[in-house]
């Protein structure tokens, strides 16, 4: 590779990094946290109880009549999927597109309470600390969020692959070399070690969140000129399940088959569980579903079941290796949830995840830094420092903001219209208390001494209530007890932080004087 | 760089499908695992093309690269179609 080459490449290199930072800290940061989603979930269940699945769960026959009563026009040949209740998703969901006069076909999502059948506004009752940080991680609640995750999957590729080309030389020879004279060389080693370290774990999720964001888009590409606009084969080719093909007897069918398909359904799969089920005329005599399960113990994709309503006969069975697109996906699936080697792995992923902010903020900072010692200040530089501080300390800010308002105000608030704004509001005035002062290390001192003053306010609310009233708190989830150590040691690591660089910079300032003094 | 950017990015799309559907028009006999394998290796297609776009020395050079890319790619997806009414 050629001096001009590895010019340009360093170039985009740097170019797409700033570009996609600000979104990719937010995925990595919100992705990380997401390892441990059951963990934050059992921590806002003990402190919300309405969010726990109850005791006695509504038969299914309830919602289906519930449907049946409603006032949408659900047309035979329409599936209708409905998803059980459990301990994630304590609820019923159930989504259809209906048939209006204009021949329009829009797609509705219904909840329901398993305990009384009555409809439910999710954003208010049931929506959980984990569901921000995931979908933030997925679409970051933006208008085609999806694709724009997607894209910056795409370009952080590019960045990878570019970065590779850059240090394909000195890979191995320099692998160890952390030079700490020059701040520029501390940071720029710091990145080349973490980057080549974590090659194979960047690398994968690159791939990995193209395949789960741009899928569609691509496959729209792919298929078409490959199945010569024939989408109906391209379907086929990849369907995770038959696609279900009823001819209706315009009979209605009575709601209880449902309850009978339910009882079937424990009886010949003990060992599974039923997540949610696509049902094809649902009103209808000839009804038919597709059951899709969870075996226990079972890591893998997820198997299926087709039914015959009416006399619940069982048309076929489908293991969740049964289709090649099926497999892939759970085997991209495991790798990016790092769920297929126990807790340690899970561990691993997770610090690797943070050692991929290192990567984001190291990046930033050479950048600011190769800025720095050129001009002495530009507005371009000035953006970044502000930007790279919102999308560093902002974001631990707003993981605390969210944290403290599930525990202190929720069901005051629809949890949903709070935490998101709240969430997205704060690394924004972040970034503009940065731009606005131009201190970078002062705001960055008083962001840190916050964030530890927010992270700390659960956990020693909870003390206090130990310490006072044991006997109601004696029986806590071994869950809650490792939330709020985990958020106690964010908060002490916000606080040392931000002693560190108060000391660096006296430091410096004091260095400075004597230097202007002696001259 | 946004001529870079796009040359790589349309260029990258057209060649990491049209390269993969060629290659399954020639095999009659095309399974389920060979259609979601050229899928899946598109994916790592598509960012490469963008990547040696970016590698280029000027603009016009970027998308001399793309259309470099594409080109290939198109006459063989050409000669499948072709191919495949013969047959």
């Amino acid at each position: 590779m050629n001096n001009n080459t590895l010019k340009n490449l360093t170039h985009a290199h740097s170019w797409l990094g700033l570009i996609i930072s600000g979104v990719l800290m937010i995925v990595f940061v919100c992705g990380s946290m997401s390892f441990y989603r059951d963990e934050i979930q059992a921590w806002d269940k003990f402190h919300n109880s309405n969010k726990s699945l109850p005791e006695n769960i509504l038969p299914l026959s309830q919602i289906i009549s519930e449907l049946k009563n409603s006032d949408y026009n659900i047309p035979k040949d329409h599936q209708v999927g409905i998803e059980f209740p459990n301990q994630e998703w304590p609820f019923y969901e159930v989504f259809f597109n209906s048939e209006e006069e204009d021949g329009s076909h829009p797609y509705h999502t219904l909840n329901f309470d398993p305990a009384t059948g009555e409809q439910i506004d999710i954003s208010r009752q049931q929506f959980f600390l984990d569901n921000l940080f995931y979908s933030m991680h997925i679409h970051l609640f933006l208008p085609a969020g999806h694709e724009i995750v997607g894209l910056v999957s795409l370009l952080f590729f590019v960045v990878l692959l570019s970065g590779l080309c850059i240090r394909l030389k000195k890979l191995i020879s320099h692998f160890y070399q952390y030079r700490i004279n020059k701040r520029k060389d501390t940071l720029l080693d710091g990145h080349n070690l973490i980057g080549t370290a974590a090659l194979p774990y960047t690398i994968m999720y690159a791939l990995t969140g193209i395949y789960f964001n741009l899928g569609l888009i691509y496959l729209g590409a792919f298929g078409l000129p490959a199945f010569h606009g024939d989408m109906k084969k391209s379907d086929v080719m990849f369907s995770y399940s038959e696609p279900l093909f009823v001819t209706p007897n315009h009979t209605p069918i009575k709601a209880t088959r449902y309850d009978g398909l339910t009882a079937a359904l424990k009886a010949q799969y003990p060992n599974h569980t039923p997540l949610y089920m696509y049902i094809m005329a649902f009103d209808d005599t000839a009804a038919e579903v597709e059951v899709v399960m969870k075996r226990s113990n079972s890591v893998s994709g997820h198997d299926s079941a087709h039914f015959a309503v009416n006399n619940t006969e069982l048309i076929h069975f489908k293991a969740a290796d049964a289709t090649p697109i099926a497999t892939t996906t759970g085997a991209f699936e495991s790798l990016h949830f790092g769920n297929f080697a126990g807790d340690m792995a899970r561990f691993v992923m997770f610090l690797l995840g943070l050692a991929c902010c290192y990567l984001i903020l190291t990046g930033n900072l050479i950048w600011i830094e190769k800025q720095n010692s050129l001009i002495k200040s530009s507005k371009s530089t000035r953006f970044f420092k502000a930007i790279t501080l919102a999308f560093s300390t902002g974001t631990l800010l707003a993981v605390a903001n969210s944290f403290a308002i599930t525990r202190f105000i929720n069901g005051l608030l629809p949890q949903q219209d709070i935490l998101i704004p709240v969430f997205h509001m704060t690394w924004l005035l972040a970034f503009c208390h940065a731009l606005y002062l131009n201190k970078p290390r002062a705001i960055m001192i008083l962001q840190l001494k916050l964030s530890a003053l927010v992270f700390a306010i659960s956990p020693l609310f909870d003390a206090f209530f130990v310490l006072f009233n044991y006997e109601t708190y004696k029986s806590l989830p071994v869950q809650v007890i490792w939330i709020n150590c985990i958020l106690l040691l964010m908060s002490l690591c916000s606080f040392w932080l931000a002693r560190h660089y108060k000391y660096k910079g006296n430091k410096t300032r004091a260095a400075t004087l004597t230097a202007q003094k002696t001259n | 760089m946004w001529n870079k950017t796009i040359s790589g990015f349309l260029f990258g799309l057209l060649a990491a499908s049209l390269l993969p559907a060629a290659i399954i028009q020639f095999n009659e006999a095309t399974t389920q695992w060979m259609v979601v394998f050229f899928y899946t290796l598109g994916f790592i297609m598509w960012p490469a093309i963008m990547t040696y776009c970016y590698a280029a020395n000027t603009a016009k050079q970027a998308w001399g690269r793309g259309v470099a890319m594409f080109s290939p790619a198109a006459a063989l997806y050409l000669i499948s179609v072709l191919w495949g009414w013969f047959l």
